[in-house]
């Protein structure tokens, strides 16, 4: 038997080329990642200086802000959105629905250096859209500064609508006609009908997609980028500064500026996987 | 009921509208002299188009070296994954749970966490260009992992195996006549997947590469950032680009739907 199981090993060769890939470019690289970040600059003791200086510098501590609440706020009317136009392709279906899904699936691709620089063209200092609102005698867009933190939200929400309403969809398909005939024989009203049966039967896909839009909107680096280059007060922005040769590399703050990222985006999933276990009835995956 | 369907019509319009228009503007924007006013100035002017595909060289061999820095990542990706695939689906089960858990990791790391991981440990002992190349394979992990398991779903493959047992296949022979040829349209859905991913990737490529490697993307960051039409032009080529690769991969996804 013993001698068997030391043959069947032998089928594990195969997958070597993966896990050396994986351990070489993910595993050790990260721990690395993560033990530098516990590090101190000059003497290479063992410090949470480097997490302070994160909370204690504004510049850092702004940075982390301003990534959190452009992408919490991106994600949640990304997810309103979202959820309404998937509820509007799965409703109507058919020709609507046909004509909808090309302009999801091209849009997805835009986000980035495109996005960025059609914002401009609308919003920036001499963006058209800006000097129609003035000819109009709006004042609307007088406070609006694109180049700013607050300012790119409109941008962050953009981006979450093509990718919110395509995991979406799916899931919305899997609420049954039948559940809502039965649900309405039985006198229920629209609002009650989605409050008791759709969203707890939705909510795993729901958070998962609310998860899934928040890491993207917090990692975002490529629209960022093109605004602001490396001044853009941001979490990735600042991250990936700070290995740039243009100043000297302080690879340990930057570390630590990275697990601070990753620790945010993993706080979010375990807060939504919580989630998901007290509301979700069961339900579609 | 009819109300509500009129409620369903708005909301795709305004949605529809809010994402087309900023794609117009910049079509738009490619194709006139300039937009600082309000309308853009002579409308359908066609000189930067040509000047896009006639004087900038540089701009092209970019996109080749876009095009040529995916290749190799997805050609290594996805044989180490279809060979680790092998032993899964043949002898370990539950290697399978292993290589899912590993692959989804790159969702939450993302790009510029991975990149300067790879860069802090390994600056001064390899070559950025293999570099470059690794990091890439561990990005599309998800992607990849993602098209080949799907297929693998749909093909149903325990019972092929059975079925080539019974006839005397050995598993070599089952997996490579057999499962592969099967897995195909998954890998070439995936392959595409990524290979767009890494096209229009710039935060991989700036940390890992700065400017020893100047792929479209990184061109067109050097490229005037003020509205300039010729930019704007750049741009939509990139993104008609990536757009043909959606569409091939969307479409060789619905055969390989309606095959199965």
């Amino acid at each position: 038997m013993k001698k068997r199981s030391l043959k069947n090993l032998i089928h594990l060769v195969p997958s070597v080329p993966f896990f050396l890939l994986v351990v070489l470019f993910l595993l050790l690289p990260f721990c690395n990642t993560a033990i530098e970040s516990f590090k101190d600059p000059k003497s290479g003791a063992v410090t949470i200086q480097n997490f302070i200086t994160i909370f204690a510098k504004p510049i850092y501590r702004v940075a982390v802000w301003n990534s959190v609440k452009v992408a919490v706020i991106g994600t949640a009317a990304g997810m309103v959105i979202s959820f309404l136009t998937a509820l509007a392709i799965t409703s109507l279906g058919g020709r609507p629905r046909k004509l909808f899904m090309p302009i999801l699936n091209m849009t997805q691709n835009f986000a980035g250096f495109p996005l960025a620089f059609s914002f401009m063209l609308m919003f920036g200092y001499a963006g058209f859209l800006r000097l129609a609102a003035s000819h109009a005698g709006l004042s609307v867009l007088d406070g609006y500064n694109l180049y700013s933190g607050s300012g790119m939200i409109p941008m962050f929400i953009w981006f979450a609508i093509p990718l919110g309403t395509l995991l979406l969809i799916p899931a919305f398909e899997g609420v049954h006609r039948e559940w809502k005939e039965s649900a309405t024989l039985m006198g229920a009203s629209r609002v009650q009908f989605w409050l008791k049966v759709g969203i707890p039967n939705l909510a795993p896909s729901l958070l998962g997609t609310t998860s899934m839009m928040f890491a993207d909107s917090i990692t975002t680096y490529t629209t960022v980028y093109m605004l602001l280059s490396s001044n853009a007060i941001m979490l990735p922005i600042k991250i990936a500064s700070m290995f740039s040769g243009d100043s000297k590399q302080q690879t340990e703050l930057g570390s630590a500026l990275s697990i601070t990222m990753i620790a945010i985006i993993l706080l979010v999933m375990a807060g939504t996987n919580l989630a998901k276990r007290k509301v979700s009835k069961g339900g579609i995956r | 009921m009819k109300e509500r369907k009129w409620f369903y019509h708005l909301i795709l319009l305004l949605v529809g509208f809010i994402l087309l228009f900023p794609v117009a503007v910049l079509l738009i924007n490619s194709f006139s002299k300039s937009w600082i006013e309000l309308v853009p100035e002579e409308f359908v002017y066609l000189d930067y188009w040509k000047s896009l595909v006639t004087e900038n060289p540089e701009f092209w061999a970019s996109v080749l070296r876009s095009v040529s820095i995916a290749v190799f990542p997805i050609l290594i990706s996805g044989v180490c994954l279809v060979m680790a695939m092998y032993a899964a689906i043949l002898y370990f089960p539950w290697l399978d749970a292993v290589i899912q858990a590993i692959s989804m990791i790159p969702y939450t790391l993302r790009g510029v966490v991975l990149s300067i991981s790879v860069l802090t440990l390994y600056a001064g002992v390899i070559n950025r260009m293999v570099m470059l190349v690794c990091v890439y394979c561990v990005v599309i992990l998800p992607f990849m992992y993602r098209g080949i398991r799907n297929n693998l779903y749909a093909i149903n493959v325990r019972q092929l195996i059975e079925a080539a047992e019974l006839l005397g296949a050995g598993g070599l022979y089952t997996f490579f006549r057999i499962i592969v040829p099967n897995m195909l349209s998954g890998i070439l859905v995936s392959s595409l997947l990524a290979f767009g991913s890494i096209f229009t990737d710039y935060a991989v490529i700036k940390i890992i590469a700065g400017s020893r490697y100047m792929t479209a993307q990184a061109e067109i960051n050097q490229m005037q950032h003020d509205g300039s039409p010729l930019t704007s032009a750049a741009l939509i080529a990139m993104f008609a680009m990536t757009m043909m690769i959606s569409v091939v991969s969307y479409s060789v996804q619905n055969r390989g739907k309606k095959q199965a």
